[in-house]
C-alpha cells in the first residue's frame, strides 16, 4: 500500500513539475515576444514621430534652424534613398532596451516623400536636427539628422571660421572643427574640407567634401553639410531629387506666368527660360553624380527676367 | 497442475489476494480520476488563458489603431502649416507667408504633383469674402477627415501699368484618409 502511493505520489510531483515547467516556459515566451513586439511598434512610432518632427524645419521663413532632442534611450536609425521623380526617403528606426537582446532589427521603414534629409547611419542618444535653406531660385530647407559625433579637418581660413561660427550659434555640439585628424576623438566620423569663400561666405562657399575615401565638389554651406552628413551614394540621391523638384517647380512657375498673362501682365521672355531651367535640372535629375552648380547660369538668366516683370512671378 | 496448485492455495490466502486486488483497482480509478481532473483543470486554465489573451490582444489593436489615427491627425495639422510655406504654395507677404492663388491654379494642371502629396486625400481652398471654393488636388481617395487653418490667399493684380498683390482671408483645408 504504502509502496503504490510512493508511486502516486511521485507520479503526481512529476506531472505537477512538468506541467509548470510547460506553464512557465509559455508564459516566459509570451512575455519575450510581447516585449519584442511592443520595442517593434514602439520604434515605428518613434519614426513617424521623428518625421512629424521634421515637418517645421521643411518650410520656414528662417534660413537655418535647430532643434535639440534627448531620446528616451540609445536609438540607432538609418535612411534609404530612392531617386525616381520627387523620390522618397525610408526612414527605420531601432532602440536600446534592457529587456531581452540589446538591439533587435529596424522597425517597418516610414516612408517619407517631400524632405530632404542629409543623414547617415546614425547610433547615440542626443539627437540634433536643424537645416539650412537652398535657393536655386526656388527656396527648399535641406534637412540634417545628427545622432553620431562628427570631426571636421580644415585648414583653418574665413570658410572654416563661417562654419564654426554656424554651428556654434545653431548649438550643434557634435561637430568638433579641427586642423589635424589626430585631434579627431576616435568614435567620431571624420570629414575632410577643402573649402573657401570670399566676401560673403553663406553664398559663396565653394570646396571639396572628402568623406569615405570620396571627394565631393560643393557650393553653399547647405549642400557642403549635406555631403559632410550623409553617405555620396544619399547625398547624389538627394541632389537629383532636388534637381526634380526644381524642374518641377520651374515649370510650375511657367504655368503662374500664363496665369499672370492672362490678367493682363506683361511676361517677356520668362516663360522660356523657366522651361531651359526645367530641362536642364531634368536632365541633372537622370546623372548619377550631378552638380546643382550647372543650374546656376539658368538661375541667373530666370533672376534677371523676374526682377524686369511688373509681375514678379516668385 | 493448474487444478492441483488452487487446491493448495489456502482459503484466507485467497481471501487476502482478491481484497489487494480490489484495492489495486479502487486506487487505480482514484489515479484515472486525479488525471482526469488535472487535464480538466489544465483544460480549464487554457481557455481562461485564451480569453484573458483574446481580450488583451482586442485592447491592444484599440491601441495600436488609436495611435495610428494620433499620427495622422498630427501630421495632418503639421502638414497645413508646412503647405504654408511650400514653394508650390508659398508667397512672400509683408506678414509672412502667403498662399500664392496663380500658383495654386497651374498647381491644378500638373497632374506630377500628385506624387508629391501621396498621404493627402484632398486640398482645397474656400475663400471667405467670396464665399466659394476651389480644388487644388483631389486623389478620389476616401475623405473622412479634413482639418483647415486659416491663410492669407494672394494674388497679383494689374491696374494701370502697376502691379499689388491682393490677400484675402481663406481656409486651407486638407482631407486624409482614415485608414
Amino acid at each position: 500500500m504504502i509502496k503504490q502511493n510512493k508511486k502516486g505520489d511521485i507520479f503526481q510531483w512529476l506531472f505537477a513539475s512538468l506541467v509548470g515547467a510547460v506553464i512557465i516556459f509559455i508564459a516566459l515566451y509570451g512575455v519575450y515576444r510581447y516585449i519584442n513586439i511592443e520595442r517593434y511598434r514602439y520604434d515605428i512610432e518613434l519614426a513617424k514621430s521623428l518625421d512629424v518632427l521634421m515637418n517645421p524645419f521643411e518650410t520656414s521663413l528662417l534660413e537655418a534652424q535647430a532643434l535639440q532632442v534627448k531620446m528616451p534611450s540609445e536609438t540607432e536609425f538609418s535612411i534609404e534613398c530612392n531617386y525616381e521623380g520627387f523620390g522618397t526617403q525610408l526612414i527605420e528606426m531601432k532602440t536600446r532596451s534592457g529587456v531581452g537582446k540589446p538591439w533587435q532589427g529596424y522597425s517597418k521603414p516610414i516612408t517619407i516623400n517631400n524632405k530632404y534629409i542629409f543623414t547617415s547611419k546614425e547610433k547615440g542618444k542626443e539627437l540634433y536636427i536643424f537645416s539650412k535653406s537652398l535657393k536655386l531660385p526656388f527656396k527648399l530647407d535641406l534637412i540634417y539628422a545628427l545622432l553620431n559625433e562628427y570631426c571636421f579637418v580644415t585648414q583653418p581660413s574665413q570658410a572654416s571660421e563661417h562654419i564654426q561660427k554656424e554651428l556654434k550659434l545653431l548649438n550643434i555640439t557634435k561637430v568638433n572643427v579641427v586642423k589635424n585628424k589626430k585631434d579627431c576623438e576616435n568614435n567620431s566620423i571624420v570629414v575632410e574640407l577643402d573649402v573657401s569663400c570670399e566676401y560673403n561666405c553663406e553664398e559663396t562657399l565653394e570646396g571639396y567634401v572628402k568623406k569615405d575615401d570620396e571627394k565631393i565638389r560643393v557650393k553653399g554651406a547647405a549642400l557642403l553639410y549635406g555631403a559632410a552628413f550623409s553617405s555620396p551614394e544619399d547625398y547624389y540621391c538627394n541632389t537629383r531629387r532636388i534637381a526634380y523638384r526644381i524642374g518641377m517647380l520651374a515649370m510650375l512657375h511657367a504655368k503662374k506666368a500664363d496665369e499672370l498673362g492672362a490678367n493682363g501682365c506683361a511676361m517677356g521672355e520668362i516663360k522660356q527660360k523657366l522651361f531651359n531651367l526645367a530641362n536642364k535640372a531634368f536632365t541633372l535629375a537622370k546623372q548619377e553624380q550631378p552638380s546643382l552648380e550647372e543650374l546656376e547660369p539658368y538661375i541667373e538668366e530666370v533672376e534677371n527676367e523676374n526682377d524686369f516683370l511688373p509681375c514678379h512671378v516668385f | 497442475m493448474f487444478f492441483d496448485a488452487m487446491k493448495i492455495i489456502p482459503k484466507q490466502e485467497k481471501e487476502i489476494k482478491s481484497r489487494s486486488r480490489s484495492e489495486k483497482g479502487k486506487a487505480g480509478k482514484k489515479g484515472q480520476l486525479k488525471i482526469q481532473e488535472t487535464a480538466f483543470m489544465l483544460l480549464a486554465l487554457a481557455i481562461f488563458g485564451a480569453i484573458v489573451l483574446l481580450f488583451y490582444t482586442n485592447m491592444q489593436l484599440r491601441g495600436i489603431y488609436s495611435e495610428r489615427e494620433r499620427l495622422a491627425e498630427e501630421e495632418a495639422i503639421s502638414s497645413l502649416e508646412k503647405f504654408v510655406g511650400m514653394p508650390e504654395f508659398a508667397v512672400e507677404t509683408q506678414l509672412g507667408h502667403g498662399i500664392d492663388k496663380e500658383k495654386l491654379l497651374a498647381l491644378r494642371n500638373i497632374s506630377d504633383y500628385s506624387k508629391l502629396f501621396e498621404s493627402i486625400s484632398k486640398i482645397e481652398v474656400y475663400e471667405i469674402t467670396e464665399n466659394k471654393s476651389f480644388e487644388v488636388y483631389n486623389s478620389k481617395k476616401q475623405k473622412n477627415i479634413a482639418y483647415s487653418m486659416f491663410v492669407p490667399l494672394c494674388s497679383t493684380k494689374y491696374v494701370e501699368n502697376y502691379a499689388e498683390q491682393d490677400c484675402k482671408v481663406a481656409q486651407l483645408i486638407v482631407w486624409v484618409e482614415k485608414k
